[in-house]
């Protein structure tokens, strides 16, 4: 256990560090993490990724929180809490430190050639990274990977349906957590 | 400190759906309520915390934070902001670990998640399109997709590549 420990320290400050692009890309690095160890499975950190959406606070946050939890809980309840608090301080901390640094050099930061160089291109790429982290959600909602070329009839109609829904502009405003209801009653309804 | 750490915690507590819903909460508590920045420098904030690792919402604390109360500042800020995510989700993780032995649940999350890989997609057709202005940067967004999908490439080298080609490029459109 003192090992799986350390590993989540590890792993979600590196994840802290490095994960440029936001929340939505501390869910690619969770991907990555729990493939490496086989923490949890996919539709575990689905599932994390819905209640973490759906609850106050930074996605990426209670992504961490949820999945140090999870590691953790098979230990004990008193462990699950535990490891939400470990995750969620590794993650943050080393950001802290960046932000500290970058704060006491504003201007250099700002104006700095290299910088904004790097940033041309980690932009863009961390565009790549969600989208790559959205890809394995799609897959393991839709029931894609078991087989080459399968998909779960209905649930890729309710994905087609509810992105259609969801790029209509009038229906830009409704509260993303409306649309996981939507989302749940069905699953509920047709047995998903 | 006690005065930010309760500010950050109310903006932890009532923000939904991760940093770019902070933005109007940062400036009506900030801003309007405690007159501690400009809006303009919660703006900039705003913007380099998304050009810096990590969370946004803890980028954009820190900086704030800092600028009240240095390092402490800082530190307090962004602990404020995970408080109350912290204790929800702890709580949640532990009731819904009962609850996922019923049928009835895991046919729930299994719409749930239907759900949540629309909302996936639809937050990254933005994304895309906010980031994909030309060119190299479409070419860049297709590459780092299938460099992680297709050739199962880790994402910390993902991150170090594309930082060391911006600047590789930077130096060639230059020369």
């Amino acid at each position: 256990m003192i090992k799986t420990i350390l590993l989540l320290i590890f792993e979600f400050m590196k994840t802290g560090l490095m994960a440029v692009g936001g929340g939505m890309a501390c869910i690619r690095f969770l991907q990555d993490m729990i493939a490496r160890y086989g923490w949890i499975s996919a539709e575990e950190l689905a599932n994390i990724i819905a209640v973490a959406e759906s609850t106050p606070g930074p996605i990426g946050v209670n992504a961490a929180t949820y999945v140090g939890y999870s590691v953790l809980s098979p230990y004990g309840a008193g462990w699950g809490v535990l490891g939400g608090v470990i995750t969620t301080l590794s993650l943050i901390s080393p950001q802290i430190a960046v932000i500290v640094l970058v704060a006491r050099g504003l201007e250099k930061y700002r104006s700095s050639k290299l910088v904004n160089d790097a940033f041309g291109a980690l932009r863009p790429a961390a565009a790549g990274l969600v989208a790559a982290a959205g890809w394995s959600v799609v897959r393991s909602s839709l029931g894609m990977g078991f087989a080459p070329f399968h998909v779960d009839l209905v649930p890729l109609i309710i994905y087609a349906a509810l992105v259609a829904l969801m790029l209509l502009p009038k229906l830009k405003k409704i509260h993303p957590a409306l649309f996981l209801v939507a989302g749940g009653l069905l699953g509920a309804v047709l047995q998903l | 400190m006690g005065e930010l750490y309760l500010s950050f915690l109310k903006i932890g507590a009532v923000m939904f759906g991760g940093g770019y819903s902070m933005l109007p909460l940062l400036i009506r508590e900030l801003v309007d309520n405690k007159h501690w920045c400009t809006e303009e420098e919660v703006l900039d904030y705003f913007s380099l915390a998304q050009c810096t690792p990590g969370v946004i919402a803890i980028n954009s604390a820190t900086f704030v934070g800092y600028k009240r109360g240095k390092v402490l500042g800082g530190i307090v800020a962004s602990l404020g902001v995970v408080t109350v995510p912290l204790l929800v989700i702890t709580i949640i993780a532990a009731v819904l670990q009962n609850l996922m032995a019923y049928p009835l649940v895991q046919h729930i999350f299994a719409g749930v998640r239907v759900a949540v890989a629309a909302l996936m997609t639809v937050t990254i057709v933005r994304l895309v399109k906010k980031a994909a202005k030309d060119a190299v940067s479409w070419a860049i967004v297709i590459a780092a997709f299938l460099l992680l999908t297709v050739a199962g490439l880790d994402s910390v080298w993902l991150v170090v590549m594309a930082g060391a080609f911006g600047i590789l490029f930077g130096r060639w459109k230059k020369a």
